[in-house]
C-alpha cells in the first residue's frame, strides 16, 4: 500500500469516528433530556405582576355579568358596579366564619 | 319597594350554605348546582378528608402526585392570590395551622388546651408550590402542608353562582360562610347583605348593610373560629411570617371585588399586614371596610359610608 493510500485510509476512518461520535452524542443528548422531563415535569409560570390600582367601575357593563376567577388573571378588580347602601332585611350576613 | 327571595340555608364545608334566587322557580336547580359543586370542592380541596386530593399531597410531600382537575385550579387561584398578596395569604400554612391546633373540623377542635410550643418561623411560602397542569400533578417540598382554608370556600361560591346563574337565566346570591357572590341580573335594589363579626349572628360589633349588585363581598375576622391553648387566645389566620396567629389589628376585614376570591383574599391579607391594610387599600381602590378592635370604622375606595 503506498502511503497516499495509508493516509487516505486513515482520514476515511477519522470520519467515520466521527461521524458515530457525533451521532451518539445527539442520541444521548435526546435520552437525557427525556430522563429529566419525566423525573422533573414542568412547572407552573406565575407572571409576576404585582398588585396595583384597581379601575373605576364601569358603568357600562352588564351588572350580571359573571366574573369567573382566571388563575393567570390581572390584580385585584372592584366590582362593576360599585356597591350602594341598603334599607331592606338582608337576606345573607357577611362575616367572619 | 321590597324584594323577596327564596333562600335555602344547610350546613357544609365546616360553616353554613347559603343561597338566594330572585326566581322561585330557579331555587331548585340553583340548590342542586351548589350541592354538586360543594362536593366536588370538599372532595378536592379538604384538609380534613383522608381522601381528598390535598390530603395526598401533603402526605405525598415530595413527591409529584396525580390529582384532579378541580385542585389544580384551586391552587392555581390560591397561588395567584399569594402572588397579588405578596404572600400574605400563602396556602403554604398548613403545617403552623395544624401545630397551634387546628388540625380537624373546627367543631372538633378542643375550645382550650395546654401550651402548644411553636417556635416563630416564616412558612416555607407559595413559591415552593408546584403545579403542572398539562399533566395533572401537584408537588410540594417535604415539611410543606397546604391548607386551602383562605381561598377555597370562596372559590366555589364563584362556581356555584356562575353555574347556578347560567343554569337558570335568574339572579343568584351564594354565601359560603360569609363569603358572597352574586351573578345573573340582581334584584332592583341590588342584593342586601348585613356585614357584621360573625355570619350566623348579628355582630357585637358595629354593623351596617349595603346592596351588591355584582362581584363578591367577603368578610375575614379574628373574633370566632378562635380557641385557647395554655391559656394564649389563638385564631386561624396566620401571618406566614411568623407561623402565628396574625397580630390582630383589625376585628374584621370586609372587602368587595369583581369576584368572591379577590374579596376575600383582600379581606385577609388586611387581618395579616395589620397596621399597613390601609395605604395597601389605598392603592388597590377597592371598596373595603376595616373595624378597628376598639370598633372605630375605617371605609375605603367605594364602600358606602
Amino acid at each position: 500500500m503506498s502511503r497516499t493510500r495509508a493516509r487516505d485510509e486513515g482520514l476515511r476512518r477519522v470520519s467515520t469516528i466521527t461521524r458515530g461520535i457525533a451521532v451518539l452524542g445527539v442520541a444521548a443528548t435526546g435520552l437525557l433530556a427525556a430522563f429529566v422531563y419525566r423525573a422533573s415535569p414542568g412547572r407552573t409560570t406565575v407572571s409576576t405582576t404585582q398588585p396595583g390600582s384597581a379601575p373605576a367601575a364601569d358603568p357600562g357593563t352588564d351588572p350580571g355579568a359573571v366574573a369567573p376567577t382566571d388563575p393567570a388573571g390581572p390584580g385585584f378588580q372592584a366590582p362593576t358596579v360599585a356597591p350602594t347602601p341598603a334599607y331592606q332585611n338582608p337576606v345573607v350576613r357577611s362575616g367572619a366564619s | 319597594m321590597t324584594d323577596t327571595f327564596e333562600v335555602v340555608r344547610f350546613g357544609a364545608l365546616g360553616t353554613t350554605a347559603e343561597l338566594a334566587v330572585t326566581d322561585p322557580a330557579a331555587l331548585e336547580p340553583a340548590r342542586r348546582v351548589l350541592v354538586d359543586e360543594l362536593a366536588v370542592v370538599d372532595a378536592a380541596c379538604s384538609r380534613f378528608r383522608d381522601d381528598s386530593d390535598l390530603v395526598r399531597v401533603n402526605e405525598g410531600a415530595g413527591r409529584w402526585i396525580p390529582v384532579g382537575p378541580e385542585l389544580i385550579e384551586a391552587l392555581l387561584v390560591a397561588l395567584r392570590v399569594a402572588r397579588l398578596t405578596a404572600g400574605a395569604v400563602d396556602p403554604t400554612v398548613g403545617r403552623a395551622m395544624r401545630r397551634l391546633g387546628y388540625d380537624r373540623d373546627f367543631s372538633q377542635v378542643a375550645p382550650t388546651g395546654p401550651a402548644v410550643t411553636v417556635t416563630f418561623s416564616r412558612i416555607p411560602g407559595w413559591q415552593t408550590v408546584e403545579v403542572d397542569p398539562a399533566r395533572s400533578l401537584v408537588r410540594v417540598p417535604r415539611g410543606v402542608e397546604l391548607d386551602l382554608g383562605a381561598t377555597a370556600k370562596a372559590w366555589c361560591a364563584d362556581r356555584v353562582a356562575a353555574r347556578a346563574a347560567v343554569a337558570t337565566a335568574a339572579g343568584v346570591l351564594v354565601a359560603l360562610g360569609g363569603d358572597v357572590t352574586v351573578a345573573g341580573p340582581p334584584p332592583a335594589g341590588g342584593w342586601p347583605v348585613a356585614v357584621g363579626d360573625d355570619h350566623r349572628a348579628p355582630s357585637v360589633g358595629p354593623e351596617t348593610v349595603v346592596a351588591v349588585h355584582a362581584g363578591g363581598l367577603a368578610t375575614s375576622g379574628t373574633t370566632v373560629r378562635r380557641w385557647s391553648r395554655g391559656g394564649d387566645i389563638l385564631h386561624h389566620v396566620v401571618d406566614p411570617a411568623t407561623g402565628h396567629p396574625a397580630v390582630t389589628v383589625w376585628r374584621t376585614a370586609s372587602a368587595m371585588a369583581s369576584t368572591c376570591v379577590d374579596a376575600n383574599a383582600v379581606a385577609t391579607a388586611c387581618l395579616v399586614l395589620g397596621g399597613r391594610a390601609p395605604t395597601w387599600l389605598d392603592e388597590l381602590g377597592v371598596p373595603a371596610r376595616l373595624v378597628a378592635v376598639t370598633g372605630e370604622v375605617h371605609t375605603f375606595g367605594a364602600w358606602p359610608a
